[in-house]
């Protein structure tokens, strides 16, 4: 987290969060913590799509209005 | 009577003349001839009268020559029967074929009166020396030698040939000056006299002097006039002077029936002077429309260009909003949605998993217990407060306590052996 985050970084943490899930690498004391991480990194991924949809809806009908 | 001197018989000139008078006219009287001569002068006198001075020569020699007259009262039949050709036709140089009377005056002579004069034979003779005229251009591969020049698709610079004072000649400028699309044609004028006889070497000359360099076309123009007078049209000279043009000429002579030779052998004829404005204004015009045509079709295809091209980039424009959006809306929202589900199900596949071991660690604990033991039958026993199990220390006479599943039994050891 004390990363810069962006979709690219957390849509690749969210992998290999699963992964770890999917090859029993993470143990029960850490389970929620890493849910909640994933939780996180959902909601960011989310949030960057919309933004950037209205950004490019934006610039879209900029350009054909010229 | 003659009198005599020294046997001499002596006339009067009177005499003389009176005998002469008698015997013209005893031999010719009233009758007529008709006669072919060429009018070497030619008088109209104030009285009406008109006197000619005729000969008959070839390019050498004058082989016969007498004076002959028209009376005022004959004058008035040969104007009617000739009409416009009048004054073409008598005048020094011309040939004609007349009807005459011989005459003799006692002061003036032997002469010939003139009564008609017969103009289809003289326009005869005109059109077989005009056919003797295209046969030898014909021979001499002039017929066509003008018309082998390209006229320009605009024709702007014009040496005019013709009468400065004419109205064949006035027409043909002011056709031009004032036309409808503002060309501006350049007129060069070049002064000659279109009848009588300078004019053919004044017309040849005229259009031998003309500098290609400075023109694009020589235009020859007569308003109109008599067959003889446009005979000079008809002449060897200056049609091969058109033929030999350096330039494309452009004839507008005579009026709608005449056709002369000067016409066949320039490049391009038109029948009078104002046809051949009119053609040179519809060149310029049908090559002015042409070009605004070609500015219209330019500006339309650029705008056809501009707007294809506009559409293009529009399409592009759509297609790349598409690509966003599908990626926006469906790539990656089930990408992550399917990451999220299979989160959820690993998560709960983990804690699953988990429960599992925990519950089985249980139920073995649960086998394991003497509870477990007791409600299958088997009994537990203990010895000294100690369980009673292998390697446990029992003596005879030891108290046990056995525990079932519901009752707690108290005994006795009576004997103790060791299992072989």
């Amino acid at each position: 987290m004390s990363e810069e985050l962006n979709y690219e970084t957390a849509y690749s943490e969210l992998k290999t969060i699963l992964s770890d899930l999917q090859n029993d690498q993470v143990t029960v004391d850490v389970l929620t913590e890493k849910v909640k991480r994933a939780k996180l990194l959902l909601e960011f991924c989310r949030k960057k799509l919309a933004d950037v949809d209205a950004d490019v809806q934006d610039l879209l009908s900029d350009l054909k209005e010229e | 009577m003659p009198e005599a001197e020294n046997q001499k018989k002596i006339y009067s000139l009177d005499e003389i003349s009176s005998s002469l008078e008698r015997m013209i006219q005893q031999f010719y009287g009233e009758k007529l001839f008709w006669i072919r001569a060429e009018i070497s002068e030619f008088r109209i006198a104030p009285s009406g009268h008109a006197y000619l001075n005729l000969i008959d020569a070839n390019e050498e020699v004058v082989k016969a020559e007498m004076r002959a007259m028209i009376w005022k009262r004959s004058m008035e039949g040969i104007r009617a029967d000739l009409g416009d050709e009048f004054e073409p036709l008598l005048k020094a140089g011309a040939q004609i074929v007349f009807q005459a009377g011989v005459q003799f005056s006692k002061r003036y002579g032997i002469s010939l009166n003139l009564i008609k004069i017969d103009l289809s034979s003289v326009l005869g003779d005109l059109e077989k020396k005009k056919q003797a005229t295209i046969q030898r251009l014909r021979r001499d591969g002039l017929f066509d030698k003008n018309k082998e020049h390209k006229l320009p698709l605009v024709i702007q610079r014009i040496a005019v040939v013709g009468a400065p004072d004419s109205s064949g000649l006035q027409d043909f400028e002011k056709q031009l000056s004032n036309n409808e699309w503002g060309i501006d044609f350049r007129l060069t004028i070049i002064p000659v006299t279109v009848q009588g006889e300078k004019a053919k070497s004044q017309i040849t000359e005229a259009i031998q002097s003309i500098d290609s360099e400075h023109f694009e076309a020589i235009a020859l123009l007569r308003g109109g006039g008599s067959k003889i007078d446009l005979d000079t049209f008809n002449q060897d000279e200056l049609c091969r002077a058109i033929a030999h043009a350096n330039l494309p000429v452009c004839t507008g002579i005579g009026h709608e029936t005449d056709f002369s030779v000067a016409d066949m052998v320039a490049h391009t004829f038109l029948k009078t002077p104002t046809a051949l404005a009119y053609f040179f204004l519809e060149r310029a015009g049908a090559f002015l429309n042409e070009i605004e045509q070609g500015r219209v079709n330019l500006s339309h295809l650029a705008l056809q260009k501009v707007s294809s091209a506009r559409e293009g980039l529009n399409r592009n424009l759509e297609l790349i909003g598409h690509e966003c959006l599908r990626r926006l809306h469906i790539d990656e929202p089930r990408e992550l949605n399917q990451q999220q589900s299979e989160l959820v199900h690993w998560s709960e596949l983990m804690l699953q998993r988990q429960y599992d071991h925990i519950q089985n660690l249980s139920l073995r604990l649960d086998v394991l217990s003497p509870e477990t033991a007791m409600k299958n039958g088997y009994t537990l026993t203990r010895v000294n407060k100690q369980w009673l199990r292998k390697g446990a220390k029992i003596n005879k006479g030891d108290m046990l306590l056995t525990e079932t599943e519901d009752l707690l039994i108290q005994s006795e050891v009576t004997e103790v052996t060791q299992k072989k």
